[in-house]
């Protein structure tokens, strides 16, 4: 097949345009070679971009194994394994590298009501509780370059616990705000009635809202509805429980966010949908449950996207209600921070494991969430 | 279709493994606060036999209920090593759970909104403040209740709060005697430096000293800095403030300093704290002193660049020295005090913190009512007893003012480094030890509520302002006691 070309009257063959004649033409070939140069080219640039994208991670990765000691220096991969110094304080290594001194005594068969001198060295405590220096060893040569992840994922730091809770509290709050969108999104949307534009406008209103403004009242109120549940004010499960239903509850308010998703969603759906399902019987939960539910997949998994991080890395809200014991992920990574001295190992692992949760979720759910904004995408 | 729904079905299927996963770990997993749901499980809640506690001999294993104790650790950094005590207190009360918490200095507003709201461990450190005659009735009074071992401490602990801020009893106690802020260096380092800072006598020769090192560490790759300097509110709003005032033989100490505070100097010529500001901006000038030092973070900078090796001095705490031997138990390091007098032949003083008499630890008053106060009594007192104090002044590696049944021996790396050498038959034994209260807590009875403390001030940008030009030593003197106008209402 022959064309023209209008800017230049020689004629060429489709085949020679597309670089498939490789019989010679110079021209072809020059035009085939910048193609591939400007694939390499865009290949590179994303493998450089997903690179500059992964490296802060892999940094946080290696960070999780860099004592305090070396952490002026930059860290390519993980620093070398250090051997036992037996000249260290064991009060010291408690202090300073979060050791539980409780599992190390019960480790070594040391009386847990024996109490050891902080000042004593390795070699001494090896002495005074014959204990040999291959055990100390043997115990403490993992704390040398694993001390972030031992510490943190040990049973003593409340890391599991606290894991827990972000992942209960985030799980309640995201299904808790999705609910109660589609119910004001439908009330204001598919109820239509008079003074829907300015419940609508009100809820807007709270955009504007600075969160810290609403720290005080809203502690203020948490405090005196804590104060009529018996045993909320005493350390015990109904403190701890009452406690992470006030972060949900915080969660799941009435925000401007998830009224204007499912509003907007709700007021697409043309009414006469609603008005067939009436007509042909269904009660108001059949035509949420069968017909409005199985609309909200685009606004829930965007709401979903948008809020999972949020809740699950929050950490003032937690930070202001919870006990220390009865805490959140960020607020215990928090604490691992000293009033004088940091354990940077422990913080960036804290800080590291914390993100692994959000990214599993997201690869797990990927499709859904996709899929959801694709459909929105696609039906406009 | 039939694949999506099975598809959705699994998806859903994830959702709900998750969640009772979540569920699982924050049931059954051991938690920092795990035993409060070994209480509850144990179905005793606080409600609880304290006489059982009480009579027990330690080895009597009577079945009792759980009880759980929250009680805050002095410092983030000791809760572990605290723990060990507490595990002794345990044992001896069976039964019964010791949950210790810290309250670092950036949680201190949230832990107190939350005591605020009614919450109260049975007993508690300083994270709500100094107690004033306003809110001394938060906690209870410990003149009236059986607290033991009062008799121990060096000073009538029972008046001493009282006189100091105008309180009626006793409402917390503190075994910690003064803290020393002393220049500390890495002896290894310096000797490689060819340096000796035992020769310094005055502060021309501290000067030159600062002088020789940095000269000396500029031409090296492998040292950073000589002296190096970080910001931080408290140190300089605290420490460094009321220390530098010393090295002048003209009477610029404490008390003084306490007349700044009050208001009764007003020629900033004569204020002692002239001396602070015009110190630092001479170091600043001379590039001894850090690049934009206000800006360089206290620990990831300073105390890493010290830990590494990569700078040989600072001018601190006891807290750094330990944190050396954490990382490098080998490390040598030794000190000099704070401040070389500034004319040869003076005396050279060095500034102790005083003794605590109203920050220490303390019973809130809702634990008055509580059915478990016998016991929480009985904690505070073997918190308070000789035993543990000497283990907790070995912790923490402070002094006592408290008469322990033999004398203590310290083993701090701060005490062997420079504060014994403080003492007669030391290096510096001709050094005085100035103690007092410095010049803001002389006038603490006077401070307006809800006015934050005074380190927090914006001491960094006046500090800036001050290093390049845009204020004189004056105006910041001024700029000082405005801030004390504020939040004070001096008689």
């Amino acid at each position: 097949m022959t064309i023209i070309d209008e800017k230049n009257p020689e004629t060429t063959s489709l085949s020679e345009r597309d670089g498939d004649n490789l019989s010679g033409a110079p021209r072809s070939a020059s035009v085939s070679g910048r193609r591939r140069i400007l694939r390499v080219a865009i290949l590179a640039f994303f493998f450089v971009y997903v690179i500059l994208t992964l490296m802060p991670f892999y940094f946080l990765f290696v960070r999780t194994f860099v004592a305090t000691a070396d952490s002026t220096d930059m860290w390519w991969w993980l620093p070398p394994e250090e051997e036992v110094n037996m000249n260290a304080e064991i009060g010291n290594l408690s202090i300073f590298l979060n050791l539980d001194i409780a599992e190390i005594k019960a480790e070594w068969g040391i009386p847990l009501t024996e109490y050891v001198e902080p000042r004593w060295d390795l070699n001494r405590i090896s002495e005074e509780y014959d204990i040999p220096l291959e055990t100390i060893r043997a115990t403490l040569t993992p704390f040398g370059r694993f001390n972030g992840w031992i510490v943190l994922l040990g049973g003593g730091s409340g890391f599991w616990s606290s894991i827990g809770r972000t992942a209960i509290v985030t799980a309640l709050g995201v299904i808790g705000i999705n609910v109660l969108g589609i119910m004001t999104g439908s009330a204001l949307a598919g109820l239509r009635f008079r003074y829907q534009r300015w419940i609508y406008a009100i809820f807007l209103v709270s955009v504007v809202i600075p969160p810290f403004l609403l720290l005080l009242p809203q502690f203020l109120m948490v405090n005196l509805i804590q104060g009529v549940i018996p045993g909320s004010q005493e350390s015990g499960l109904v403190r701890e429980v009452s406690q992470l239903a006030v972060l949900v509850f915080l969660y799941i308010q009435g925000g401007a966010l998830s009224t204007m998703i499912f509003t907007s969603a709700i007021g697409a759906i043309p009414r006469e949908m609603e008005e067939s399902a009436e007509i042909d019987g269904a009660s108001r939960w059949e035509y949420i449950r069968h017909i409005l539910l199985p609309l909200m997949k685009v606004p829930i998994a965007g709401l979903t996207v948008i809020v999972l991080p949020f809740f699950w890395n929050d950490f003032l809200a937690p930070f202001v209600y919870l006990d220390p014991t009865n805490t959140t992920l960020q607020p215990l990574i928090q604490s691992f921070v000293g009033q004088y001295t940091t354990n940077f190992r422990i913080v960036f692992t804290g800080v590291f494991v914390s993100i692994l949760p959000l990214v599993f979720i997201y690869i797990i759910f990927r499709k859904w969430f996709v899929a959801g904004v694709m459909e929105g995408a696609v039906k406009g | 279709m039939r694949i999506r729904e099975n598809s959705s079905y699994h998806r859903w299927l994830w959702v709900s493994l998750l969640v009772v996963s979540a569920m699982v770990l924050a049931a059954c997993s051991p938690s920092d606060g795990g035993d409060t749901a070994t209480t509850a499980a144990a179905g005793g809640g606080d409600t609880a036999t304290t006489e059982a506690a009480d009579d027990a001999p330690a080895t009597t294993a009577a079945p009792v209920e759980a009880i759980t104790l929250e009680i805050q650790a002095s410092q983030p950094e000791f809760k572990n090593a605290e723990e060990q005590l507490w595990d002794i207190f345990e044992a001896q009360n069976p039964g019964v759970t010791v949950e210790t918490f810290a309250v670092n200095e950036d949680q201190v507003e949230a832990y107190r909104a939350r005591r605020a709201g009614g919450y109260a461990p049975a007993f508690e450190a300083g994270a709500m403040g100094p107690i004033t005659a306003e809110n001394a009735a938060n906690w209870i009074d410990l003149l009236t209740v059986d607290t033991q071992w009062l008799d121990r401490w060096t000073y009538d602990v029972t008046t001493a709060e009282s006189e100091r801020v105008g309180t009626t009893g006793l409402h917390s106690v503190d075994t910690r005697a003064g803290r020393f802020i002393t220049w500390m260096y890495n002896a290894d380092l310096m000797e490689d430096l060819g340096l000796d800072p035992r020769t310094v006598k005055t502060q021309a020769d501290l000067i030159q000293l600062l002088k020789d090192g940095t000269e000396l560490v500029n031409a090296r790759d492998d040292i950073d800095y000589f002296w190096d300097q970080a910001w931080h509110n408290w140190m300089f709003g605290v420490n460094y403030m009321g220390n530098i005032p010393l090295m002048a033989s003209d009477g610029r100490r404490i008390p003084e300093q306490q007349a700044s505070w009050a208001g009764e100097i007003t020629d900033p010529a004569q204020d002692p704290y002239r001396y602070t500001f015009q110190w630092w901006k001479d170091r600043y000038d001379e590039g001894v002193l850090n690049e934009e030092f206000w800006l360089r973070e206290w620990e990831t900078d300073m105390e890493a660049s010290y830990l590494a090796g990569k700078s040989v001095m600072m001018l601190h705490g006891p807290w750094p020295w330990d944190k050396m031997l954490a990382e490098n138990p080998d490390a040598r390091q030794l000190g000099i005090p704070a401040t070389p007098p500034l004319v040869e032949g003076d005396p050279w003083v060095q500034y102790v913190s005083a003794p605590i008499v109203d920050n220490g630890w303390r019973i809130p008053i809702e634990n008055a009512d509580s059915p478990n106060f016998e016991l929480i009594l009985k904690a505070f007192n073997f918190w308070n007893s000789p035993d543990i104090v000497e283990a907790r002044a070995q912790i923490n590696g402070q002094a006592v003012v408290y008469t322990l049944d033999q004398p203590l021996v310290l083993e701090s790396p701060q005490f062997l480094g420079i504060v014994q050498e403080l003492q007669p038959g030391g290096f510096y034994e001709d050094v005085i030890l100035e103690i007092d209260v410095p010049g803001a807590d002389a006038i603490a009875e006077f401070k307006n509520e809800d006015t934050g403390v005074y380190w927090d001030w914006q001491w960094n940008d006046r500090y800036r302002e001050l290093m390049n030009d845009e204020i004189t030593v004056d105006e910041m003197i001024t700029w000082f006691h405005e801030q004390v106008a504020n939040d004070y209402t001096l008689p």
